[in-house]
């Protein structure tokens, strides 16, 4: 019997929060928001572990899955997802993307920073709110083990075998 | 290019920090693998940005400037491409910034324009794109679009506008759905002489990101042709 890891898909998420703040007509200061933003996303990199790992009880999963949710101003919001295997960019509402990556089964899951973040100019809307963008890159690498079943005599032996 | 001074130092290991001038970064900005600009226009555009009497800086709230969305729409069951044009518009009152739609391309997707005026003056507004959208690629056109009746908050208001009114009544009959946003580019006019086009560009390699492949010089070009056949503006 023969095992072997090797990655099962890697792409890089995107994850664009836009940011708006009540102001009384002065700029908030970005590096205010710019900590808070980190911060958040601290958490949301372990809850995404959490997800995707598939040695995580489904009752601490959805647990993952509803606190990352609560990481975002509402359910409406997108995450965006590119992958190196496709050309365009797929956007799952935020709940849809956590359950779907609990669905992936990943054996081992790495999340590495691309780019830690910044926080754009803050710019007035005509709400009289102040807009910014957050942008956060991560590199996620998921790790599947897969075994094809492979017949090599006529003996009724068999053995297994790595499956890319 | 560039003059390097002393930095910091961090565990006994100097840095040393590099003095960029503006001319440096503004020549970073341009795809160096693009053929659409020669070394010359470069040159004579950035002599004239950064220029010590009467340098030229681009201001965000200013007119001048177009983002062009490329998408995938569904119109009438049928799945098509357009691109829809989009400025940044300014409220004199209160100074908030807002994006707004003013013009879409491949008119000929509608066979006919809508005679009836769509009521695109609300009492109320309820929904508008924020001036940050660009940053998330204008993803929020999609949430916009499926709120049908709202769109028109975000259209540039203008009773002439056959092809506005024609696509915000396509969109309230539910003959037009956007499915998804493909590219974004971005096209300036507010370089006296030049007009440019910012492309985002990904590849592996130092000269990545949002960067210029297009430079024309409006001696070569007709300004007002180059708005029509690129933005499908008219007399903007």
């Amino acid at each position: 019997m023969r095992r072997s890891v090797f990655p099962f898909a890697v792409f890089i998420l995107l994850t664009s929060l836009s940011a708006a703040a009540q102001c009384d007509g002065t700029p908030p200061k970005a590096e205010e928001y710019s900590a808070q933003a980190l911060q958040k996303t601290a958490y949301l990199s372990t809850y995404i572990q959490l997800i995707c790992d598939n040695k995580t009880t489904i009752l601490k999963s959805k647990g993952a899955v509803d606190l990352a949710c609560k990481l975002f101003l509402d359910e409406d919001r997108v995450v965006q997802v590119s992958s190196s295997n496709r050309e365009h960019v797929h956007e799952y509402k935020v709940r849809d993307y956590f359950q779907h990556l609990q669905l992936l089964g990943y054996t081992k899951v790495e999340i590495k920073w691309v780019e830690v973040g910044y926080v754009s100019q803050l710019r007035k809307g005509v709400d009289g709110n102040f807009y910014g963008v957050i942008t956060i890159k991560q590199k996620f690498t998921g790790y599947k083990m897969t075994f094809r079943h492979t017949r090599i005599s006529p003996k009724n032996t068999s053995r297994w075998s790595s499956n890319r | 290019m560039g003059t390097w001074t002393s930095g910091c130092s961090i565990n006994g290991i100097s840095f040393f920090k590099k003095n960029i001038s503006r001319k440096e970064v503004i020549y970073s900005l341009f795809n160096l693998r693009s053929t659409d600009w020669s070394e010359s226009q470069v040159e004579a555009f950035i002599n004239q940005a950064v220029d010590n009497q009467c340098p030229t800086f681009l201001d965000f709230e200013a007119d001048g400037w177009y983002a062009k969305v490329n998408c995938e729409v569904n119109f009438q069951g049928q799945p098509r491409q357009t691109s829809l044009v989009l400025k940044i518009r300014k409220d004199q009152a209160t100074g908030g910034l807002e994006w707004v739609i003013v013009s879409m391309l491949n008119p000929e997707l509608f066979s006919e324009f809508c005679p009836e005026r769509f009521p695109f003056a609300k009492a109320r507004r309820t929904t508008f794109l924020s001036p940050m959208s660009h940053g998330t690629n204008f993803g929020a056109l999609k949430r916009i679009f499926e709120e049908k009746i709202n769109l028109t908050d975000c259209m540039e208001f203008n009773p002439t506008n056959d092809l506005l009114n024609t696509l915000a009544w396509e969109v309230y009959s539910g003959n037009f759905q956007l499915t998804r946003i493909n590219a974004v580019e971005f096209h300036f006019f507010q370089v006296p002489n030049w007009i440019f086009v910012i492309k985002q560009v990904a590849r592996e390699d130092f000269n990545t990101g949002w960067l210029v492949p297009e430079l024309y010089d409006v001696k070569e070009l007709d300004v007002t042709n180059y708005k029509k056949e690129c933005l499908n503006l008219k007399g903007d």
